[in-house]
């Protein structure tokens, strides 16, 4: 009885008839979402080709700067570069940016005793009396060029030959404490942090000039630290969340959406709670503020090498862009401020620093550089035999710096 | 023909939607249970507030404040202070405690700017920012000009910001002036940041003088921070977490919308290989922490707190500023902590004892020992409103101690001085 009254009920209703309806027009909308997917996924593949079309050739490597090395090498130094560019970068306290640990064969970021990461150079032939810490940027860590290529590299190797000349002195170690992108500020505070950890060097090189662009000028702010505030502010509030999947082209527009939202509100916070970000070009690019930023920079590294008799040498070092044969050129908005910095270094000369950016010009160095600003193996080795002499330069005394 | 595909078409879209219902059945019915424990966990909170009791010294719970104020603040502290006044500071800081932290460069976080009655942070066009009602010029000629730096306890955490140490220095330091019959005018800048430690201090402190500013004396009041710090290793706070986010960034994973719960357990077998891939991302690119055996621990913060004020003084003697280095009083060394609502934890007391004792013997110019203050303060007050933070009048007494200090700093310094 039940039976025969449930189904004169889903006959009345006619249930199964409206059910079929829904199936049909849930189904229509499947189709129509999947060929929605399909449009959207064309239009994004056009975008991409066209985008694949304006984008600029990555900069090789100028091949010309290696003409002493052996092909098999160099292809063996660019491998391990690209496979150490897929490790990124790690956060490090104060510092904030350093390179993570690396071994391969013409690529090794090894740690100190106390925990800080440093390139491997040439080792030392002889019995070590004294330390001698390099720091800079990425042409002085050596980007595109083997371990034994670097600048302290070949400072060891002058290093090694002087002391065969004076067998019974102490010899010294040269370690790389250089970083990709590490400006003058950032190697300061590298430099007392490893005091503070218990380091105590007899001498600290700094090698600056080309990352000059890497603080926001003299506003001294780290490079990657808008980022790291952008993503310290989503952690904090709750924005960062895991995008979804892009293959699905719907979704890809959602987090494209998404992304805008999150951004206009992130540049709404940035701008709101972060004045050091804000950015006065005119005023943190020129010359006098970026040369007062050196100077203070140096003052300050001087008096702390002091407390601990450090000496310490300032080179200011020669720059792609500058009166160099460089192949490979920066756009001209950005040759400008190089131009107007390093011909103010050389016009009002600050007491204590080595200027090594005429040196291209001096030997007519032709094809020195890898690329826009990173130097082939054989200015680095000029570099590091300059800095070499100019050590010894103020000392009559051939044993000890 | 038409007819048959059409039929066709039918019959697919009736699989197409019985497939769709299963989906959404199962998903409702995986939804159903985390729905009642959720009911079951709101009821029980319900109730909590009723069985929560108030006790002695705690805010009133229609402050609105939060946990750790609720846990820890003793409104007996705030001896002299109207209890409208008391009630406000603490709404204040509960809301500032709201805002969070800003990144900052080098020294990693800083308090952003923050405007209310009694709480209120300045920041300059250069983005450094500084505890004070009104702004105020950080250089300015003609006025002796003193910066003070320390962790949260200088800023003055649940003090109103004319109770703070560097507000009650600038008072004592015009008083001292006048009592000498000298007519200067004093600024003194506060610089505390809650968690600091002293090498943060010291960065930036060098930061400032990068940026052209150039104080007359700097005051350094350290020791309370000095496990947030990770002494002796100097990691700022935080820094494990902005490790950690600055590694996820450079892995990219997605996520599937949550709505669904299948969705969701898709996202959790994801999620879980996404650790195992950023576990072995992390493999080897951070070196271990430091540890030390307790004495050990003594010496080596003893000198890391040595080499960071050696390194303040090179900065110092470069610009000409006289520094001062205060160690500071701290609820856990000879402060009667027992007589607060909470005990402190046993791991911060084991700790900071040893530490404390063996820096009375520390010596160096420009240094003062304030560690056994509330001892000689008498034990009748209560001289703490939470676990570390000091009361009004305890920041004055601190600040009248610390002013006679720099007025007379080779006198050694005894509580019958007063300014």
């Amino acid at each position: 009885m039940w039976t025969q009254y449930f189904n004169s009920l889903l006959a009345k209703l006619q249930l199964a008839r409206h059910y079929q309806m829904l199936a049909l027009v849930v189904t229509t909308a499947g189709f129509l979402f999947l060929g929605l997917n399909g449009v959207i996924s064309l239009w994004y593949s056009s975008d991409e080709g066209a985008e694949k079309e304006n984008v600029v050739v990555q900069p090789q490597v100028d091949l010309r700067a290696y003409h002493s090395v052996s092909k098999e090498r160099l292809r063996s130094v660019l491998n391990d570069e690209h496979s150490y560019l897929q490790e990124g970068t790690v956060f490090r306290p104060y510092v904030q940016v350093a390179d993570p640990p690396f071994k391969s064969k013409t690529l090794n970021v090894t740690r100190d005793e106390y925990g800080f990461e440093f390139r491997k150079s040439t080792a030392p032939n002889h019995v070590v009396g004294h330390k001698v810490f390099v720091f800079g940027g990425s042409t002085t860590f050596g980007v595109h060029a083997a371990d034994e290529w670097t600048i302290p590299s070949y400072l060891q190797e002058a290093f090694n030959t002087r002391v065969q000349q004076y067998p019974n002195t102490l010899g010294y170690e040269v370690v790389n404490y250089a970083g990709r992108g590490h400006s003058w500020y950032q190697e300061l505070v590298l430099f007392e942090r490893l005091l503070h950890a218990g380091h105590r060097p007899s001498m600290a090189i700094f090698i600056d000039g080309v990352a000059f662009r890497n603080q926001q000028g003299a506003k001294n702010v780290p490079i990657w630290s808008r980022e790291t505030a952008a993503l310290w502010e989503k952690q904090q509030r709750g924005f960062l969340t895991f995008p979804f999947p892009n293959e699905i082209p719907i979704l890809r527009l959602i987090n494209q959406i998404e992304s805008v939202e999150t951004n206009k509100k992130m540049n709404f916070i940035l701008k709101q709670r972060y004045a050091y970000l804000n950015s006065h070009p005119e005023s943190e690019f020129s010359t006098q503020a970026l040369r007062q930023s050196y100077v203070e920079t140096m003052k300050q590294r001087k008096a702390i090498a002091e407390v601990y008799g450090i000496k310490t040498h300032f080179i200011w070092q020669p720059h792609g862009q500058f009166r160099c044969a460089n192949n490979r050129l920066l756009g001209s908005d950005q040759q400008k401020p190089v131009k107007a910095l390093y011909d103010d270094f050389l016009k009002n000369r600050i007491p204590g620093i080595h200027n090594l950016s005429q040196l291209c010009e001096k030997n007519k160095l032709v094809n020195a550089f890898a690329d826009e600003l990173h130097y082939g193996p054989d200015l680095n080795k000029l570099v590091a035999q300059t800095i070499f002499e100019k050590l010894y330069e103020r000392t009559h005394d051939e044993h000890t710096l | 023909m038409t007819n048959i595909l059409f039929k066709y078409y039918k019959l697919f879209s009736l699989m197409v939607l019985n497939t769709l219902m299963a989906f959404f059945i199962v998903n409702g019915l995986m939804k159903l249970p985390g729905h009642l424990r959720r009911s079951e966990v709101q009821s029980a909170s319900v109730r909590l507030p009723a069985l929560t009791q108030v006790h002695r010294g705690q805010p009133s719970p229609e402050l609105k404040l939060n946990e750790h104020q609720m846990k820890w603040v003793d409104s007996r502290s705030f001896e002299g202070v109207p209890p409208e006044q008391v009630s406000q500071i603490l709404s204040d800081f509960a809301s500032f405690a709201q805002v969070g932290y800003a990144f900052h460069p080098y020294t990693h976080f800083s308090e952003p700017a923050f405007q209310s009655q009694t709480v209120n942070i300045q920041m300059d066009d250069k983005g450094y920012s500084y505890r004070a009602s009104k702004s105020h010029p950080l250089s300015a000629k003609g006025t002796y000009q003193v910066y003070v730096f320390g962790g949260s306890t200088t800023l003055g955490w649940h003090t109103a910001d004319n109770q703070t140490i560097p507000h009650y220095l600038a008072e004592a330091l015009k008083k001292s002036y006048r009592k000498r019959g000298q007519t200067r005018s004093v600024t003194v800048t506060n610089f505390g940041k809650g968690y600091y430690s002293w090498f943060q201090e010291m960065i930036l402190f060098q930061r400032l003088l990068h940026s052209g500013y150039r104080p007359d004396a700097v005051v350094f009041l350290d020791g309370v921070n000095v496990l947030h710090a990770d002494s002796p290793n100097e990691t700022p706070h935080n820094t494990k977490d902005l490790i950690r986010l600055w590694d996820k960034a450079q892995i990219s994973s997605t996520a599937l919308p949550n709505t669904f719960p299948l969705f969701k357990t898709v996202n959790n077998w994801a999620r879980d290989s996404y650790r195992r891939l950023f576990r072995d991302f992390e493999q080897g690119r951070h070196p271990h922490r430091r540890t030390y055996s307790l004495p050990d621990w003594v010496a080596k913060t003893q000198q890391s707190y040595h080499t960071t004020l050696d390194q303040i003084e090179a900065l110092t003697s470069l610009y000409q500023i006289q520094p001062y280095f205060v160690w500071q009083p701290n609820r856990a060394y000879l402060c009667q902590s027992s007589k607060y609502r909470q005990e402190l934890p046993e791991e911060y007391r084991d700790k900071v004892v040893p530490l404390y004792t063996e820096m009375k013997q520390f010596k160096r110019p420009h240094f003062v020992y304030m560690g056994d203050l509330c001892r000689k303060m008498g034990f009748k007050k209560r001289l703490f409103i939470d676990d570390v933070h000091y009361s009004p009048s305890f920041n004055r007494a601190i600040a009248q101690e610390l002013a006679y200090f720099m007025m007379n700093p080779k006198r050694v310094v005894t509580t019958s001085d007063t300014l």
